[in-house]
């Protein structure tokens, strides 16, 4: 007997049920091919939430079903379609049609079942305790919400690819252009991809099964409102046939704010699952300021390439009132913040003087998140119209005083409003660790229909509950002033009624405003504190070890 | 073997410095402070809602304390979470598997979830495959597994990135004798690596035989810490001596009675029982006194308190 026969017989006899065992590790760990070798490799890079979920989803139920739902459906409208066609088919163009029915067939997995099934599964890692898990591990909350966002992302590809063929059909049957498919698919992915993320950037935000229910459901409505939008959209795209250059650049324009709001939502959602002690602000901060500075000048810049003369003022008035939502809503939950920095983050605070000059504003907290919103409003609105009003000429522009006072008056409304929903908290809401951004952005809600109902109430007693007429005790009526000083409204601003009321606002703005900023002074005054240097180490030793990982990878790979 | 991010020095691996955790008004974990060194294994013993399951989330970094702090080889919990976490393997004490998953699948995925690629994840799943002797059911679906095994999925789940310090919260909880044993075997294989191991249970019996120390909490505070021999001895008063003479009850009972030490005899015939102070030596002090004094004895036994005993003894039942 040679010496290899008997190492042969001295090894262990397994079981069937064994050697099944055993070769599923091997299949896993190391492949059967090159191929699944190769692949294996690949995956190591990507991020393992997408190997996990594609695993399970791929075995799932509701994948499944779905699938092959939809490979029904659209096989029997395939059928009907091109039967009713008959004979019609081989002269006339039919592909019109036949999109339409398959863009109505897409949208249903697209937009309600991908992201129902990504608000399940983020929802389900809270409520089954697993996500706790999870974060123990070396997965950042970025890594978890990307990675589900990428599941989202395969499924559509594979709900696409099904309809592939078919797709190459509609346009073998004429009556289409390349650039409405592409379009019609584009605008698909990217509206589903975005329901998407919102879905799992709600899911995370809820915290228990009330909110999870009563998330559901929110979301449930606004996906089958999408739906209808989306669907109406894609009806009057296909059926135009054609597609206008402008539509690319407005199609381009929706896709940068849907990817930047996304964005927003999921840094947003990535905080509040991340660790407590970590500086939860400022990751926010930095998007939403570049949000806020991209769309002052995206739509600066299309009121004045697209704008005429007549059109200019309002366009640009939209525009600033744009960038006063964008930061009103941003602000008002801002000032939810707790004063305190954690000694984490006061590890990141800056130290050097321009650090501090023009970085201290991104710094977490209400103090500084005041500041923050409220100069980055009136410096993008402010630079926006000034520019417009000074370097347009005016055979292209209508621009007036009017606008700059109509940006002023926005300023003092975001300075009040925001001011006193901190001095509430500030006073109300001192106990209070959990919650405390919803609240605020409640207590913001609730004031602003106080202001109403009191101003309207004011306003009918003040005229024998005859009629409603504005007048200088109704500037706390955010609403109701700006409709009345809107730069179109010209001679409005000189009326006794409307002036005094700017002149309310701006005394009641300012003496808010001065007590918000003395307030912010100590939250300003709080020094960086030094990184101890074992934690400086440990870090760069983790860094160097991944890099040396990734190089030894790469060398695999090749 | 994988690298573990552990420091080289003789600092504990787990401290709890003055921590506490209120909810609302209730003090869940009230002014804990204890120290693991590495290696060691430490019992965390308690009634339910005594603050065992908060102070192991605490110290996994998935709550903040109130006050206080609590470290994980030199790193705060408070500061460096990401960095404790690298340490750290926590096996919660409700768990719940992600479904349309086998185990292979299951621990290479946390596999990846620790970053661990290419051979280094190959080698920690085939370790912890082996050492939870999971390798024999790998591609069996989670869902179909029992209990037992399911533990054994999670403890792997814990060390598949050879964590430093392993976090146990009641891993025994409702397997059956012979898992028991298993799980305890196990337990005391990864000690002996060297991974310092926190292990709350109520089974007391089984926390004294495979702890170093012990903690027995109650309504948020430390009564008592220590080695379980410590333990006993601290909170024993005296030693319950049970004693059979082959003849003459009578007079042993007198001559015991003159002796120091000796307190609350009862006799019953020739056996009797009888409160002795001290330890090992005035034992063995007293059996050699009687033997000289000429009495034959049959039976000789003292009794210790147990960990049982001596749970009962400190802790009150209350609940917060």
């Amino acid at each position: 007997m040679t010496s290899a026969s008997s190492a042969l017989d001295s090894r262990p006899i397994l079981a069937p049920d064994q050697l099944e065992h055993a070769a599923a590790i091997e299949q896993l760990v190391e492949g059967e091919t090159a191929w699944d070798r190769r692949l294996i490799s690949l995956s190591n890079w990507i991020n393992p939430i997408l190997v996990k979920e594609t695993r399970q989803a791929l075995k799932s139920k509701q994948f499944s079903m779905t699938l092959l739902l939809l490979t029904i459906v659209v096989l029997a409208w395939s059928m009907m379609a091109i039967i009713g066609m008959i004979p019609s088919i081989y002269y006339a163009s039919n592909g019109t049609g036949l999109l339409i029915g398959y863009s109505i067939i897409l949208i249903f997995p697209s937009l309600i079942i991908i992201p129902q099934a990504a608000f399940r599964s983020m929802a389900s890692e809270l409520d089954d305790g697993t996500f706790e898990t999870l974060s123990l591990s070396t997965l950042t909350p970025r890594h978890i919400l990307i990675g589900k966002l990428s599941v989202a992302a395969l499924q559509l590809l594979i709900y696409f690819s099904v309809l592939a063929p078919c797709i190459a059909l509609t346009y073998l049957l004429r009556g289409l252009t390349l650039d409405v498919i592409a379009m019609t698919l584009i605008l698909l992915a990217s509206c589903s991809l975005a329901v998407s993320a919102i879905a799992i950037s709600v899911a995370a935000f809820a915290r228990n099964r009330v909110q999870q229910v009563f998330f559901s459901i929110v979301l449930l409505g606004g996906q089958v409102f999408a739906a209808f939008a989306v669907g109406s959209t894609l009806l009057g795209i296909v059926s135009y046939g054609s597609i206008p250059s402008e539509s690319w650049i407005v199609l381009g324009v929706f896709l940068l704010v849907v990817i930047l709001y996304s964005w927003l939502l999921l840094r947003s959602a990535g905080c509040a699952i991340g660790v407590a002690s970590e500086n939860r602000s400022t990751p926010i901060r930095v998007p939403l300021l570049l949000i806020g500075l991209l769309m002052a000048m995206l739509t600066g810049f299309f009121s004045i390439c697209y704008g005429d003369r007549t059109a200019m003022q309002d366009l640009l008035a939209v525009s600033v009132n744009f960038l006063f939502a964008h930061w009103a809503i941003a602000g008002c939950i801002m000032m939810g913040e707790q004063g305190v920095i954690p000694v984490r983050a006061r590890r990141s605070l800056p130290s050097s003087l321009w650090g501090r000059l023009f970085l201290t504003w991104l710094n977490p907290g209400a103090g500084p998140g005041y500041l923050f919103v409220l100069l980055s409003f009136m410096g993008s609105a402010f630079t926006l119209v000034l520019a417009a009003w000074f370097l347009l000429p005016a055979t292209k522009s209508n621009i007036t005083i009017q606008l700059v006072l109509y940006v002023a008056v926005l300023s003092a409304y975001l300075a009040l409003y925001m001011g006193t929903v901190r001095l509430i908290c500030m006073v109300f809401l001192r106990r209070v660790m959990a919650g405390r951004l919803v609240a605020s952005f409640t207590i913001t809600c609730v004031l602003l229909i106080l202001s109403v109902v009191a101003t309207l109430s004011l306003s009918l007693a003040s005229n024998r509950y005859q009629r409603l007429a504005f007048d200088w005790y109704c500037f706390p009526n955010l609403f109701w002033t700006l409709g009345e000083l809107y730069p179109s409204n010209q001679n409005r601003w000189i009326l006794p009624e409307c002036f005094f009321a700017v002149v309310c606002l701006a005394i009641s703005s300012a003496v808010i405003g001065l007590i918000n900023v003395a307030l912010t002074a100590k939250d300003v005054v709080v020094l960086r504190i030094e990184t101890p240097e074992r934690v400086v180490r440990e870090r760069s030793k983790i860094r160097s070890k991944k890099e040396e990982e990734d190089e030894l990878e790469g060398l695999a790979a090749e | 073997m994988v690298d573990r991010f552990v420091h080289e020095s003789n600092s504990p691996m787990i401290e709890m410095l003055r921590v506490h955790r209120f909810f609302g008004k209730t003090r869940a974990v009230n002014d804990i402070s204890f120290e693991v060194y590495r290696g060691q294994v430490f019992g965390f013993i308690g009634p339910n809602g005594a603050g065992k399951t908060t102070s192991m989330r605490i110290l996994s970094t998935l709550e903040l304390p109130s006050y206080g702090d609590a470290v994980v080889d030199g790193f705060s919990v408070i500061n460096d979470p990401d960095l404790v976490r690298r340490r750290l393997g926590f096996m919660p004490d409700g768990f719940s598997m992600y479904p349309n998953m086998n185990c292979v699948e299951y621990l290479d995925f946390f596999a990846r979830a620790y970053g661990l690629i290419g051979k280094d994840r190959i080698a920690a799943l085939r370790r912890t495959l082996s050492f939870t002797g999971l390798d024999k059911i790998a591609s069996k679906p989670i869902t179909g597994l029992s209990k037992g095994m399911r533990q054994r999925l999670c403890l792997g789940r814990a060390m598949i990135h050879s964590p430093a310090v392993l976090i146990l919260d009641e891993p025994a909880n409702g397997l059956d004798p012979r898992a028991r044993i298993e799980l305890r075997q196990m337990i005391q294989q990864l000690a002996v690596d060297g991974t310092t191991i926190l292990v709350s249970s109520h089974i007391l019996t089984e926390l004294a035989e495979m702890c170093d120390q012990v903690g027995i909490v109650e309504r948020g505070r430390l009564l008592a810490t220590g080695s379980v021999a410590d333990i006993q001895r601290t909170m024993q008063g005296a030693l319950r001596v049970q004693l059979t003479a082959m003849d003459r009850g009578e007079q042993l009972q007198e001559w015991l009675s003159q002796r120091q030490g000796v307190s609350h005899i009862q006799r019953s015939g020739n056996t009797m029982s009888f409160e002795l102070q001290g330890g090992n030596l005035e034992q063995a002090d007293l059996l050699k006194g009687i033997v000289n004094a000429d009495f034959s004895i049959m039976e000789f036994a003292a009794h210790r308190e147990t960990l049982e005993d001596v749970f009962m003894k400190i802790t009150t039942g209350a609940v917060q």
